[in-house]
C-alpha cells in the first residue's frame, strides 16, 4: 500500500485499485479481501463492456481514428 | 369532510372498496410495502419519515383498474400518488398527504412492436433496459438514457419529462413519446397524441397537442397507462472522447465550440467544473491519476453509422485541440462514458470538513440555464453551498456538471447540476431547514440568471416548488391552477405537488377564478 496523494492510497498495484486512506475510514471501516477486490474489479470491467454493447454494436476509441494518444494525460498504464 | 386542500384520510371503508375493485392480492397495507414506497433516493427528512408513509399500496395491471382506483379516491376524496421506479430526485412520488400509493410496476407488458412504422407500444411499468433487451434482436433501440437507466421506468420518465444522456442526438423523453393513453383524475380513459388521436403519427395539426400537457406533470393531472414510443436503428458505433483543460474558462469556451460544431452524430457534451474535477480526483478511481494542472474536463460522445462516427471524431478532436483541450485517453473516455449510463450503482460516501468518510445521500440540484450564464451561476451556486458547509458541516460539495440539454443539437440551454452530499443520519429539524434554505438560495440565483428551476428532475420539493409561481408569474401558473382544478376537481391526484394546493386555496377563499 502506498500513498498516491493526501488521503488516497494505492492498495493493489497490479489492479490499480485506489482507496481512501484507512485513517479517514474510521466511521465506516471496510474489510474487503484481495480475492473480493479482484472480483469487484473484474466484474466492473465486464459490466462496462456489456454496457458498451448494449448501446452500440461497436466501440471506437479516438486513438484509432486520429493522432490522439491512447494513453492520455494522467492515465495509469496497464 | 375536509377541504380539498388537505384531502381525507384513508379509512377501512376505502381499503375494502379497493379490495373489491382490484382483488386483495393487489392491495397492500403491511408496513414493509408502505415504508419501501415512502421516499426516493433524494435527501429526505428521515426524522419525519412517518409523515410521508402511504396508508395503502395498490398494484393495478390495467387502465381499467387504475380508473377504478381513481373513482374510489374521488368518492372518498382521498389522495392518490402514482409511483414508477422511485428513482426520481425531486420527490414527485413522495406522498405529501399519505393516502393511496399507486405503484405501476406490474403494468410492464410490451403491447405492440411495429417494425414497419418504427414504434413500440408499452405499458408504463417497463424499464428501458428491459425494453432494449427485447428490441435488440430486431436491430432497433429506444434511446431514452438517464443516469438511472438500468432501474428507472418509462412511466416515471414521462411523469418527470426526463432528460437523456444522448438526447442531443436522439431527443429526450418528451421527443420520444408519440402518443399516450391516460387515465384522468376522475377516472376517464383518454388517448392523446401530437394533435389528433392517431397513435403512431408523430406530427399532426389536428386539434390541440394534448400529449405534451401530460408529460412532466409529476402525476398531478393523470396516470399514463400506455405509451407508443419512437424506435431508432441501434447505432453501429459509439465513440466517447474526454478532454482536459488547464482552466474552467478554456473548457467553457471549448464546450461552446464543440456544441455548435454541427456534427450530426454528436450525442452529448458535458462540462465538468474545477470542483467536480477536485472531487473526482479525491474519490473516483478513474480520475485519481489526473495531474493537478487539469482543472476542468469536457466529455463528448458520438453515436451513429460507423463511417460517420469515424469522420466526426476527427473533427471533434481538432476542435478540442484548437480550444486548449488535451485528450485524457481511451481507457478513461470509454470506461467513464459506459459508467454514465448507470450512476445509481455508485456507492455514495462523502467527507466531513476534516476529510473523514461518512455515508452520504446524493442531492443533485438541477436547473436549465442558457450558455451565456453558466460561469456566473457556477460562482453563485458554489458560494451558497460552501457557506452552508462551513456553518453546518454535514454537507459536502461534489462539484458541478453542465450537460447539453436540448433535443437534436448540442447548443442552447444546459442542464446545470451541483451535486451535494448530505449526511442524513445527522439530520434534525434545524439542519433540514438549513438544507431547504440552501435550496431556496440556489433557486433564487437560477431565476436571477434567466434560468428555469429544473431541467429534468422537476420542481416538486420544498425549496423549489414555492418558486414555481415566481418563475411562471406572467400568467402561466394561473393557467396551471385552472387546468388542475378542471381535470382534478376534488384534488385527489398527488395533492399539493408543484405547489398546486394554491389552485384550491384560491377557490375556497373566493379568490382567483
Amino acid at each position: 500500500m502506498k500513498t498516491v496523494r493526501k488521503g488516497v492510497v494505492l492498495r493493489r498495484e497490479d489492479l490499480h485499485v485506489f482507496e481512501v486512506d484507512p485513517s479517514m475510514m474510521t466511521r465506516v471501516p471496510q474489510d474487503v479481501t484481495d480475492r473480493e477486490q479482484a472480483l469487484i474489479v473484474r466484474n466492473r470491467w465486464e459490466y462496462l463492456d456489456w454496457m458498451h454493447r448494449h448501446f452500440a454494436h461497436k466501440t471506437i476509441v479516438l486513438s484509432e481514428v486520429s493522432d490522439a494518444p491512447s494513453h492520455g494525460t494522467g492515465q495509469v498504464s496497464h | 369532510m375536509a377541504t380539498r386542500v388537505v384531502p381525507n384520510a384513508v379509512t377501512d371503508e376505502v381499503i375494502a372498496a379497493l379490495e373489491r375493485a382490484l382483488g386483495r392480492e393487489k392491495v397492500l397495507t403491511d408496513f414493509g410495502a408502505r415504508v419501501a414506497r415512502t421516499r426516493v433516493p433524494a435527501p429526505f427528512p428521515v426524522h419525519r419519515f412517518a409523515d410521508h408513509m402511504p396508508d395503502v399500496v395498490v398494484l393495478p395491471e390495467s387502465a381499467e383498474e387504475v380508473s377504478a382506483v381513481l373513482r374510489i379516491a374521488n368518492e372518498y376524496r382521498v389522495p392518490v400518488v402514482p409511483r414508477a421506479g422511485g428513482t426520481g430526485l425531486a420527490d414527485g412520488a413522495v406522498p405529501l398527504h399519505k393516502g393511496i400509493l399507486l405503484d405501476i410496476k406490474k403494468m410492464n407488458k410490451i403491447l405492440d412492436l411495429d417494425l414497419v412504422n418504427r414504434t413500440v407500444t408499452v405499458q408504463p411499468g417497463l424499464n428501458m433496459l428491459k425494453l432494449n433487451e427485447f428490441l435488440a434482436p430486431y436491430g432497433v433501440f429506444y434511446p431514452d438514457d438517464p443516469a438511472s437507466y438500468p432501474v428507472s421506468i418509462i412511466g416515471g420518465r414521462i411523469g418527470t419529462s426526463g432528460w437523456s444522456l444522448i438526447g442531443a442526438r436522439y431527443g429526450h423523453t418528451r421527443d420520444l413519446v408519440i402518443s399516450l393513453q391516460v387515465v384522468l383524475p376522475t377516472g376517464e380513459i383518454v388517448r392523446l397524441a401530437d394533435g389528433g388521436g392517431a397513435p403512431k403519427v408523430r406530427k399532426a395539426s389536428t386539434g390541440y397537442n394534448l400529449k405534451q400537457l401530460f408529460i412532466g406533470t409529476q402525476g398531478t393531472l393523470g396516470v399514463v397507462t400506455e405509451a407508443t414510443l419512437e424506435l431508432f436503428p441501434k447505432p453501429e458505433a459509439e465513440l466517447a472522447a474526454f478532454f482536459g483543460y488547464e482552466s474552467f474558462e478554456d473548457a467553457y469556451r471549448s464546450t461552446g465550440a464543440l456544441s455548435t460544431s454541427g456534427l450530426g452524430t454528436l450525442a452529448a457534451v458535458i462540462l465538468f467544473d474545477e470542483r467536480k474535477v477536485e472531487y473526482l480526483r479525491r474519490d473516483d478511481e478513474a480520475y485519481i491519476p489526473l495531474p493537478e494542472r487539469i482543472k476542468a474536463v469536457v466529455a463528448t460522445a458520438l453515436y451513429g453509422v460507423e463511417e460517420e462516427v469515424r469522420a466526426a471524431a476527427q473533427r471533434l478532436h481538432r476542435i478540442a485541440k484548437e480550444t486548449a483541450g488535451e485528450y485524457l485517453g481511451d481507457e478513461l473516455s470509454a470506461g467513464d462514458w459506459a459508467s454514465r449510463h448507470d450512476r445509481y450503482a455508485t456507492p455514495l460516501h462523502g467527507r466531513l470538513p476534516d476529510g473523514t468518510v461518512v455515508p452520504m445521500s446524493w442531492h443533485c440540484e438541477d436547473a436549465a440555464i442558457i450558455y451565456s450564464e453558466l460561469p456566473a451561476i457556477k460562482q453563485k451556486w458554489h458560494e451558497i453551498t460552501d457557506r452552508y458547509i462551513q456553518k453546518y458541516g454535514i454537507f459536502d460539495n461534489w462539484g458541478m456538471f453542465f450537460y447539453s440539454n436540448n433535443p437534436y443539437k448540442g447548443w442552447g440551454d444546459y442542464l446545470v447540476e451541483i451535486d451535494i452530499g448530505i449526511w442524513e443520519q445527522a439530520l434534525n429539524e434545524e439542519t433540514w431547514q438549513a438544507w431547504v434554505n440552501l435550496k431556496r438560495e440556489i433557486t433564487r440565483a437560477t431565476l436571477e440568471h434567466q434560468g428555469s428551476i429544473s431541467a429534468c428532475h422537476g420542481a416538486c420539493r420544498e425549496g423549489d416548488a414555492e418558486f414555481i409561481p415566481v418563475e411562471m408569474s406572467e400568467g402561466g401558473f394561473e393557467l396551471m391552477k385552472r387546468i388542475k382544478r378542471l381535470l382534478d376537481p376534488n384534488n385527489i391526484l398527488n395533492p399539493s405537488k408543484n405547489y398546486l394546493h394554491l389552485a384550491y386555496v384560491d377557490e375556497e377563499m373566493g379568490g382567483a377564478s
